[in-house]
């Protein structure tokens, strides 16, 4: 499919439910792009990235208001302990200063760090599919899948609102055809709710998710 | 269980699971088996770097002295208390507290029933450190005051032994004895892995696991695939920011050490908690070896120490690591449920700032039963022809001595940091039974032997580097053209 | 300059040398006047502007074993540097200026430049940062909306996305990040949300990122913990201390108060954590809890009920106490070797402790008299309280001789007549201001001042203490518009 078409696509697909929410309200989602952004061929790279990670507690954060969904049931180990706050702060780059005499984080990320987020995220992307497929009707992201849309009109929608609510940016069209493409390379049974799943931990998880 | 107070930093987590203790019992069989063991010749050695922190005095242990020997402001115990090990040159106290310092908690402290099942596998090595800085002592201790290019032991050994281990240096502690050393030039996977927590820290070690409603592995498999050949590699932000250190850090990391790390299936060997409903209704299980670590280590669900141990255990058993470390904590351990009951004082060692007897004969009593537990756990585990026990070597690091002196005569007195001191080390691989070097009555500092045989040289003092190559040729590291001395004294056979 | 390069092969000689254990003695490279003597000679370089010249500038991590510009250096110096400071200290200069157009560390830049440009002569690792500058091309591209980030100015959706996570806690929104891209007065936005995270919770409340700053400096612990939630062994609360912190760096407090106050700060929890200034102690029950030192004694954060229980404890001179205030305030962590400054005649070892042994004595000649101001203040077995005689009561375990430690001491050079003074001398040094921005610095920018970033960090820790007269409020809405911060 040629990029154009994508986009054209795009502009005729629904807009995601997202955007019912109270205008007044600052962390409300606004009404979702329906274009992508590409960026010039050439960059300008950074002269000093003083790159920082969010840290699990913005992190999930951040996961929350993107997928609406409360604070408190982004990911619990066992059902009973935060992962980002309690479980694995200091690997995600916490303190346990009372009980554990960590009085900084750590100077470097441990190899369970990237597993971690992977955690928080595959909790709260697969609570958000559940819910929606659920009560499509009141779906936030996934309604039109849950409902048996499939096209790639929907999935390309729902990528457009990922990218708006989790990086606050357009895809570009690269990534918005990966992305959408992502869906013809899964087998097997319930493969909206599946992709809706993985298409969210994978833009959740990008280093530009977790870093600032 | 004990209702105890120690405060895990996750303390809601194991305070709604409610963290039962489970009856003692023998090994549990393994729900597979160990992947194939690597031939002796050529296959690991293991080392357990056991931090004594804040200074381990081997005056109140293997070379303690009796009043009788010594002026009277030297420290020294009464005769009576003070035994002789057969056979050996050790020596071990016997002693009942009233106090631990200014804490109103009489303890006993046995060390002769450890030394003397201990004793073949035992050494003392003299010497004399460089820093009475706690920090730095404590690195030097890992490093023989860089002696080799700036690399630690562990980093020695990782990079020796551990290619093909998913962690095969961990340290459970983050005192100096986990510090970094400066040797670039040594495989990535010889630096350390932190675990802050050892009763949660299993949970990260798979992507999915133990989530609801959660992809399979396959499926997360390929979210991840795209994320990682795909989405970061053209992002914007990975063009503009994509060299920065954290970021070439972070996707190495998720790289082969997290493929190497999930590929094992670690979460369910390493899992301490001690809920299999719970645990159960997640996908998950405990560790098999729980019940035998219970056992060990009856209170590593509140004493971060024997947590400490009990993974490390598991990490060496798994081959997951090659190397680990482990320290008491800084941090004070405490159980009221029955009365004042400290698990582990203030500062470890140097709480002998407030009282020296007391402090360290109850450190000692610490690491030397948390050593043994290890030896014991170690040895039931095959490897080759043997045990794990019979390539694995514990080493007592300490960051120095303590002060020699006390007011005469007097029995309770605190004591000061010093240099002058000695490390022991535990493992079938050492001259076991041997005091390398010696010590003055009339002083109490050690003083040096000669590096081929072991025989003591009076007036001599041995260094950090000494210590440092002797562990690393026990465990038969080849450190030819390393420029450290041969110290054949220190290995066995 | 024509002086010969060191070879790869003789820097390999260096290595095998210090593997073999060829060094100097612990005691003679450890001179403690070196960096400040090397900062003599290169007082306006960016290694030197930069903070503290570390050990590490001719060290291998830390002395005694030398790098290869270390070992460069002391092929320079006479032989019997090793062992007199005063011989070192005339001799550095020619040795400093005749190794200049070395590489010592093989890295293709020579030891002047890399100095000059504040990077480590003696590791290949560390080399200057390439000039950050855009050329029109560049510009015009970078500010190309599409191209995300504007890597060659201010860009106002990247300072407003980093303000908003660093003091607020979350991402902003994407209604807030178009809006500032297409504002008028961006600059104002930003004003605004950071005046706005600056009272958020995330920022300002318990276990919130002012209050995180301040672990390592007052290294809680739970069993000890008295007052609310108290441990096994309640000795102290800590979150006294916490408070006090917080509260000197907020509303445009002066943050000198962290070693100046001569009251108290309580917490009140809420909706929005509020914290209260008290001249009494801020619980009177469990006595546990109550800080017991006289208005006129109190030191700010030095002579709490929880510094004094956990650092000084039953130590008769607390050289634990003063170097963590060392550490902590003025940066200066003498384990590490830094801010070494000997004091004649030290130490004197008034409790016997053999601190004038030579591997000692290094750090003691600063450490004692830096710590004796802290003597009259005690700890555990008795109380915190300040006392005067307390020296007399150690005489017992001591020996006489420790009766004789003054209340006196010394403090970056400068006589001190006791705690209080120690807390005013400390305030009001170049140091403590130097140490607020960098641990903001380091918080907010992620890594420490690089020698590009030297300057601006030298301004923002002078204007602190001039222009924003202490308030870290202030400093702030300038720390986020440094390149550092606001330039992707």
């Amino acid at each position: 499919m040629s990029r154009e078409l994508f986009a054209l696509i795009l502009l005729l697909a629904p807009v995601g439910c997202g955007s019912d929410a109270e205008p007044t309200d600052p962390t409300a989602p606004t009404a979702t792009p329906q274009t992508p952004t590409d960026p010039p061929p050439t960059v300008v790279p950074s002269f000093a990235p003083h790159v920082r990670f969010k840290g699990g507690a913005v992190y999930a954060n951040d996961l929350a208001r993107g997928l609406e969904l409360d604070r408190d049931e982004v990911c619990l180990e066992l059902g009973v302990s935060d992962c980002a706050t309690e479980v694995h702060k200091v690997a995600l780059g916490g303190v346990d200063p009372y009980d554990g005499g960590v009085y900084k984080p750590l100077p470097e990320a441990p190899v369970t760090a990237p597993i971690a987020l992977d955690r928080i995220a595959v909790s709260a992307c697969s609570l958000r599919a559940e819910r929606d497929f659920a009560a499509p009707s009141s779906a936030a992201f996934y309604g039109a899948l849950a409902q048996g849309d499939t096209s790639t009109e929907a999935r390309g929608s729902v990528v457009m609102a990922l990218y708006d609510r989790l990086l606050l940016r357009n895809p570009t069209t690269a990534e918005l055809e990966a992305v959408v493409g992502l869906y013809d390379e899964l087998d097997g049974d319930e493969l909206p709710r599946r992709w809706s799943k993985l298409a969210c931990i994978a833009i959740a998880t990008t280093t530009e998710a977790a870093f600032y | 269980m004990p209702n105890t107070t120690r405060r895990l930093g996750r303390r809601n987590f194991l305070r709604a699971l409610g963290a039962s203790a489970a009856a003692s019992a023998a090994f549990g069989l393994r729900r597979r088996p160990l992947a194939a063991q690597p031939a002796p010749d050529g296959s690991p050695y293991f080392l357990i770097v056991l931090g004594a922190s804040g200074g381990a005095n081997l005056l109140d242990s293997l070379l303690a002295r009796r009043q009788s020997e010594c002026p009277a402001t030297v420290h020294a115990f009464p005769d009576q208390v003070v035994s002789d090990i057969a056979g050996t040159d050790f020596r071990a106290v016997d002693l009942s507290f009233e106090s631990l310092g200014p804490i109103p908690m009489p303890f006993e402290a046995n060390q002769s029933s450890f030394v003397n099942k201990r004793k073949d596998d035992l050494m003392v090595v003299t010497h004399t450190g460089t820093s009475v800085n706690h920090a730095i002592a404590q690195r030097r201790a890992v490093t023989g005051n860089e002696a080799w290019l700036g690399r630690t032991l562990q980093e020695t050994v990782a990079a020796t032994y551990g290619e093909g281990y998913a962690l095969p240096n961990v340290y459970l502690t983050e005192q100096g004895f986990a510090a970094r050393g400066l040797d670039d030039s040594l495989p990535t996977y010889a630096f350390g892995e932190t675990v802050a927590d050892p009763l949660v820290w299993p949970l990260a070690l798979d992507g999915r696991k133990g989530i609801r409603d959660a992809p399979t592995a396959d499926d997360l498999q390929k979210a991840r695939a795209l994320r990682n050949d795909v989405l970061d590699p053209g992002s914007q932000f990975e063009k503009i920011f994509g060299q920065a250190q954290r970021l070439k850090h972070w996707r190495h990391q998720r790289g082969a050490p997290q493929a190497g790390v999930e590929a094992q299936g670690l979460i369910d060997d390493l899992i301490l908690l001690d809920e299999p409903a719970l645990l159960g209704s997640y996908g998950l299980t405990a560790s098999d070896d729980l019940p035998a670590l219970l056992d060990k280590f009856p209170d590593l669900h509140t004493d971060p120490f024997e947590a400490q141990a009990a993974l490390a255990f598991l990490l060496l058993k798994n081959q997951v690591s090659c190397t680990v470390t482990l320290a008491p904590s800084l941090q004070a351990t405490i159980n009221d449920s029955q009365g004042l009951d400290v698990r582990n004082p203030p500062i470890a060692f140097d709480f002998s700032h407030q009282d020296h007897p007391s402090a360290q004969a109850f450190m000692w009593r610490r690491v030397m039963q948390v050593a043994d537990a290890l030896a014991d756990l170690l040895a039931t585990v095959p490897f080759g022809e043997g045990s794990m026990w019979d390539r694995t070597l514990i080493y007592f690091a300490t960051d120095f001595g303590r002060t020699k002196n006390k007011p005469s005569g007097a029995s309770s007195f605190g004591s000061g940091h010093e240099l002058n001191n000695g490390s022991v080390i535990m493992s079938p691989l050492v001259q076991g039974g041997k005091v390398l070097g010696g010590i003055d009555d009339a002083t109490g500092f050690t003083y040096g032997f000669d590096r081929q045989s072991g025989a003591p040289v009076p007036g001599t003092e041995m260094s950090e580097p000494d210590v440092f190559a002797g562990i690393l040729q026990a465990l038969h590291v080849d450190t030819a053209g390393s420029g450290l001395p041969d110290v054949p004294a220190m290995r066995r056979g | 300059m024509t002086q010969p390069r060191p070879t790869r092969r003789r820097r390999a000689t260096g290595w095998l040398a210090l593997a073999a254990g060829l060094t100097v003695s612990a005691d003679a490279w450890s001179i403690p006047q070196a960096t400040e003597g090397l900062c003599d000679v290169y007082a306006d370089t960016r290694l030197c502007l930069s903070g503290p010249v570390s050990c590490d500038t001719c060290h291998l991590g830390g002395p005694p074993a030398l790098n290869p510009y270390g070992e460069a250096l002391h092929g320079e110096l006479p032989t019997d540097a090793e062992k007199d400071p005063e011989v070192f200290l005339s001799a550095l200069e020619d040795a400093l200026r005749a190794t200049e157009g070395y590489d010592s560390d093989g890295d293709g830049i020579s030891n002047l430049e890399e100095i000059q440009a504040g990077s480590k002569p003696g590791d290949a690792a560390s080399v200057p940062a390439p000039p950050g500058t855009c050329s029109q091309e560049e510009s015009d591209v970078a500010s190309l909306p599409e191209h995300g980030y504007d890597t060659c100015r201010t860009d106002y959706a990247y300072l407003l996305r980093k303000v908003t996570i660093d003091f607020c806690g979350h991402s902003p929104s994407r209604a807030d990040l178009d809006a500032i891209r297409t504002a008028e007065d961006p600059d104002g936005l930003v004003d605004e949300t950071l005046k706005a995270c600056l009272d958020s919770e995330h920022w300002m409340g318990k276990d919130g990122v002012l209050w995180n700053l301040a672990n390592d400096k007052i290294r809680p612990i739970a069993a000890l913990k008295a007052g609310d939630d108290p441990g096994p062994i309640p000795l102290g609360d800590y979150e006294d201390d916490y408070a006090l912190y917080v509260y000197s760096m907020i509303d445009d407090h002066d943050v000198r108060e962290q070693l100046t106050a001569q009251f108290f700060v309580k917490r009140v929890d809420g909706t929005q954590t509020t914290y209260e200034l008290t001249n009494g102690s801020p619980t009177f029950f469990p006595l546990t809890a109550l800080q017991t030192i006289p208005r006129e004694q109190r030191v700010g954060l030095l002579s709490t009920r929880w510094f004094l229980v956990f650092f000084t404890m039953f130590t008769p001179i607390p050289r634990t106490s003063a170097a963590q205030a060392y550490r902590s305030y003025l940066g200066f962590d003498i384990a590490k070797m830094e801010g070494l400054q000997p004091v004649n005649g030290e130490p004197v070892d008034y409790d016997l402790k053999d601190v004038q042994a030579d591997a000692c004595a290094v750090c003691h000649a600063t450490l004692d008299p830096l710590s004796y101001p802290f003597t009259r203040y005690n700890g555990l077995g008795g109380g915190p309280k300040y006392d005067e005689d307390r020296m007399d009561g150690f005489t017992a375990t001591e020996g006489p001789q420790i009766a004789n430690t003054p209340e006196a001491g010394v403090l970056l050079g400068e006589p001190v007549a006791d705690l209080v003074d120690w807390g005013r001398v400390a305030a009001n040094s170049d140091a403590f201001a130097q140490n607020v921005v960098r641990d903001f610095w380091v918080h907010l920018v992620g890594d420490a001042p690089t020698p590009d970033e030297a300057e601006a960090f030298e301004r923002l820790w002078q204007d602190l203490q001039v222009r924003h007269t202490y308030s870290v409020e202030a400093m702030l809405h300038d720390l986020i518009r440094t390149e550092a911060y606001s330039v992707p």
